[in-house]
């Protein structure tokens, strides 16, 4: 009963404080933003600039003698198609955009200078210089990157290319099997994947950035003290400062997730997510806040450990890069956890694990939070 | 020093006056006291006159400066004391003070010996956040001293203090005073008034409903009354009697006739009285009185 | 005149020290720039994880090591579980017939699986020579796009701060109620309005060069660095005072300025994300333009031309968010 109107006070103080719209504000911008400004396809694609240092009649000749050594119609299909020279040779080797989606824009130029010139204006760029080697009789490419790329992605690149080329040749053999484990996997669109990062840090953490504030408030107005000497227990004081937390957070990821991704939610499985990943971040805030005295000084080590657990998003955007020690954070299950939510099959049991487990950590947490409280918040 | 003219002022802009039609004139060297309840619109008098509040309708002057045409400089000659302490709370009483003191064009006082005048020097370098509510208070007062006004604007400026710093208080006002300082006090405390001011002006409802001197104020409105203690009959009785009444005036008479009388004195009707007499409004004290 | 501005500037920095909020400030922005430093390198560096079994042929994990990063697993099952994780990494396991089984979860980056396809495809016929001569070569740039990317992000977000110390000094004198004692001293508006501004203006600068020195940009010119940071630290400093003016209390400022954190966010994003054609959608944020300027400026192919022309438009929208909001910030200054 008296959590109850402890939580009815809180909630009722912060309907009248700027805070709580605040954070409904910056959920409606979220909505604005990732459903006017990000692109459904976020990639822009790269632009290819090609040189071709040769000529126009020697394009056909080498053509016809690649022709004459292997098996024509692949050739046409395989290193044609892939490198987009028969096209820019057919259309008389004018410039051609492709509007496609995903596809790089081609573009010929005349000399390797321009090529540099070209790469040098628009760096999201990769230059390709065609030749024809006498002595070998056969068609040379080079790729001009940047010069950041590390030597694996180098390799790589060489790989890629040369695979489909080799493949053509006679005495070929590919003896890979490729066992894909689930078949099903789906993308989710630009919008719908920025979602966990945006939903986890705005709404599930909102608590880590502000609970703290809630606390220092009422220690400079002098009202905790006023709390103390009812029978009020801290415990019953703290979960209503969670409660207002827990609503804010619900109100505003289900405003963003279902604005955004109403047909990819499951919003039960998100709505209890939502509820462990929230009361996580109060009670790691609370605790972090019990260490200071005032809500600057708290400040710096929250926004750190904020920062600190939105590092997870790197590795959640480019899964290559997945070093333990970001795996070991928090927030990188989350991240993926709440993804789970969002794709047409979740998996259940990843879902409810991570919930479960961060519903514990979170408890643990609130009961360390307070033991610092019961000790220093009259202090 | 100060010469305003039918100043009406409203918050919300509209015909809910905060004060209405508010005249009245301090001379050089005088203590004006605006007296009044809660609410009444002593503040806001004070604020259009420290430039707080923008003027609104009417007109007038302040140490020389047009109020429809403020000049900065109008603070370098006038001092205001809040009713509500602030200062900075993270700062030290002397930071408080030696910050401020650079914000004037002209020479200030010396922010310890301040201190000292207001006894805060034991604690100059204690950041103010942790001052109780009175130091912080002396505080406010100490700072509105630092530019030497002329004009000196205080408001409330014992309320919340205990009786012993409240007398100090009281008397840096008067040795100010002798000093040729011009002082508006707002207040509601009568007795303060009483003792500080040449002038009072009564302020109910946002309008100024009468001005005269203390003295003038208790002649023309106070009775003269005298209260005397005597024994009838083994018993002490005590009563308090009219000069102004004939009956009573009679009544005196045959008591001291009987010769019984243990004390005597004769008693004038305090400001409070009178103002309750004149608006027919009590004024409403603070817990802290 | 001086005087005064200096003595609201010392005062808010006197007060900003004793609860430690300055150094935080101060420090904050260039902590994350240092563990942004150390993340560089291993970010987008490694395209493709593969992990293998211990048995496997050790030249062949040595020829795998080329394209990219081994990890060696147990037995088959281990690397089953290990791809299941949620990060993108390959499982090889060689087989009996000398062929491999590719591993994959399924949600890898596309076009991810046919390289690890090509890798096994180039070892399986190291005799075949490809029929065009493939060559490699690049334009020195050292660059990477995150490292260039992040820093422009950290220089650009970094005004933020300058925005957030302005706020809480305003949001400081609310709490105290000191307004009112400053609007009775011989202090001018003007002269308290810069002094409050000049941290908010001068930080960023600094932040703006130390990001860069740390992030190892030692070579760009500082002179344009400054003269954009100032421009953006304007346009934050204009809206710690509209939030300034209007919170009493810090949590409510805070959560404002959390506000400012998302146009910074999109601009630099859809600055670094749209297609050209998308980017005017763009234009009206003066935190886009600061953003253009300061990625010229970090590929030190920046034109004091443009870097005016940026300048002048972040100054113009500037003016027309103080023109919108300067009765309410003079408002807000009155009590």
């Amino acid at each position: 009963m008296k959590l109850i109107s402890t939580f009815l006070k809180d909630l009722k103080l912060s309907l009248r404080s700027y805070y709580i719209y605040i954070e409904i504000i910056m959920a409606l911008l979220i909505i604005a933003v990732l459903l006017f400004v990000v692109p459904d396809n976020m990639s822009s694609g790269y632009r290819l600039l090609v040189h071709l240092d040769i000529e126009n009649a020697e394009i056909s000749q080498v053509v016809e003698q690649f022709m004459s050594k292997n098996d024509s119609s692949m050739i046409d299909e395989q290193i044609f198609a892939d490198l987009d020279i028969s096209k820019l040779a057919e259309e008389e080797l004018e410039a051609s955009e492709s509007e496609e989606p995903g596809v790089q824009t081609i573009e010929l130029v005349d000399s390797v200078e321009l090529l540099r010139t070209g790469m040098e204006e628009d760096r999201n760029t990769v230059g390709m210089v065609v030749s024809f080697n006498e002595e070998t009789a056969k068609l040379a490419m080079e790729f001009v990157l940047q010069g950041y790329e590390s030597e694996q992605m180098r390799n790589l690149l060489q790989a890629q290319f040369a695979a489909p080329m080799t493949a053509l040749l006679p005495g070929y053999v590919d003896q890979t099997e490729l066992t894909v484990l689930d078949e099903a996997a789906e993308k989710l669109p630009a919008k719908v994947n920025l979602l966990p990062v945006l939903l986890l840090l705005n709404s599930s953490f909102v608590g880590l950035f502000i609970i703290a504030a809630y606390i220092f408030m009422d220690k400079e107005e002098g009202t905790i003290r006023a709390l103390t000497v009812t029978p009020l227990r801290i415990r019953e004081y703290l979960l209503s400062k969670v409660g207002i937390m827990l609503l804010t957070g619900i109100v505003t990821g289900s405003m963003t997730v279902l604005a955004v991704a109403p047909r990819h939610v499951h919003y039960g499985h998100f709505l209890v997510l939502m509820i462990s990943f929230n009361l996580f971040g109060s009670a790691l805030g609370l605790l972090i806040g019990s260490f200071y005295d005032t809500l600057t000084k708290s400040m710096g080590s929250l926004y750190l450990v904020i920062i600190v657990l939105a590092l997870a998003s790197v590795s959640y955007f480019m899964p290559a890069f997945s070093p333990l020690v970001i795996r070991l954070l928090p927030s990188y299950p989350m991240l993926f956890a709440i993804r789970e939510t969002l794709l047409k099959s979740p998996d259940i049991g990843y879902i409810y694990t991570w919930a479960g487990v961060f519903i514990a950590i979170g408890l643990v947490l609130f009961a360390l939070a307070e033991w610092r409280y019961r000790k220093t918040i009259t202090v | 020093m100060i010469d305003v003219r039918n100043l009406s002022y409203s918050y919300s802009h509209n015909k809910s006056y905060a004060i209405r039609d508010i005249s009245f004139e301090v001379g050089e060297g005088e203590v004006f006291a605006l007296l009044g309840p809660s609410g009444a619109g002593k503040s806001t008098t004070q604020g259009i006159l420290t430039g707080l509040l923008p003027i609104q309708t009417g007109e007038g002057e302040v140490a020389g400066f047009d109020l429809r045409h403020m000049s900065r400089d109008l603070f370098n000659s006038i001092g205001v004391s809040f009713e509500q302490s602030n200062v900075y709370g993270k700062l030290t009483a002397l930071e408080n003070l030696a910050f401020y003191r650079k914000l004037f064009d002209v020479e200030t006082e010396d922010p310890m010996e301040l201190l000292k005048m207001v006894g805060l020097d034991h604690v100059a370098n204690k950041r103010a956040g942790d001052y109780s509510k009175g130091m912080k208070h002396r505080l406010t007062f100490a700072r509105s001293m630092i530019n030497k006004p002329k004009l000196w604007f205080l408001d409330e400026p014992t309320t919340g203090l205990d009786p012993t710093i409240a007398g100090q208080i009281k008397d840096i006002v008067l040795k100010r005073k002798q000093e040729g300082t011009t002082i508006l006090l707002t207040t509601h405390n009568m007795f303060l008034a009483d003792q500080l001011s040449d002038k009072v002006g009564f302020i109910v409802d946002g309008e100024l409903k009468l001005i005269d001197t203390p003295r003038n104020l208790k002649l023309k409105y106070g009775q003269r009354l005298v209260q005397v203690d005597y024994y009838q009959d083994g018993e002490l009785v005590s009563e308090t009697l009219s000069l102004a009444e004939a009956g009573e005036k009679h009544r005196l008479s045959e008591i001291v006739a009987a010769g019984n009388i243990e004390t005597m004195h004769s008693r004038e009707a305090t400001l409070e009285e009178i103002f309750i007499k004149v608006t027919g409004r009590e004024l409403v004290y603070n817990e802290a009185d | 005149m001086l005087r005064r501005i200096l003595a609201v500037t010392m005062r808010d920095l006197r007060s900003g020290m004793r609860d430690a909020m300055i150094p935080y400030i101060l420090i904050a922005p260039l902590l994350v720039a240092v563990l942004f430093k150390l993340f560089v390198p291993g970010v987008g560096s490694t395209v493709i994880n593969v992990a293998m079994p211990e048995t496997a042929e050790p030249a062949f994990a040595e020829y795998v090591e080329r394209y990219g990063e081994v990890e060696l697993l147990e037995d088959r099952d281990a690397i089953v579980k290990r791809v299941q994780a949620m990060d993108d990494l390959f499982g090889i396991v060689p087989k009996a017939d000398g062929g491999y089984e590719l591993i994959a979860a399924g949600d890898e980056l596309t076009g991810t699986v046919e390289m690890v396809q090509s890798v096994l495809s180039s070892w399986q016929n190291p005799d075949l020579e490809p029929p065009v001569e493939l060559k490699i070569s690049d334009m020195g740039w050292e660059l990477s796009p995150l490292a260039r990317f992040g820093t422009n992000f950290l220089v650009v977000f970094m005004s933020v701060f300058g925005g957030m110390i302005v706020m809480l000094n305003l949001v400081e004198e609310k709490q105290y109620n000191t307004m009112a004692a400053i609007n009775v001293s011989a202090i001018r508006r003007w002269e308290y309005v810069l002094g409050k501004a000049l941290p908010g203006l001068i930080l960023p600068i600094l932040h703006a060069f130390a990001v860069l020195v740390i992030m190892g940009f030692t070579e760009v010119d500082y002179l344009q660095v400054a003269v954009v940071a100032f421009a953006i630290a304007l346009i934050s400093m204009i809206i710690g005072f509209v939030v300034g003016v209007y919170q009493s209390e810090p949590i409510g400022a805070v959560a404002s300025m959390k506000i400012l954190f998302l146009p910074i966010m999109a601009s630099v994003f859809g600055a670094i994300f749209l297609p050209e054609k998308w980017q005017p959608v763009l234009y009206w944020s003066p935190f886009y333009w600061a953003y253009r300027s300061v990625d010229d400026i970090v590929l030190q192919q920046a034109a004091w031309s443009d870097i005016w022309l940026h300048n002048l438009i972040i100054i113009a929208i500037t003016a027309l968010v103080f023109a919108l909001m300067h009765k309410r910030i003079k408002q807000g200054m009155r009590a």
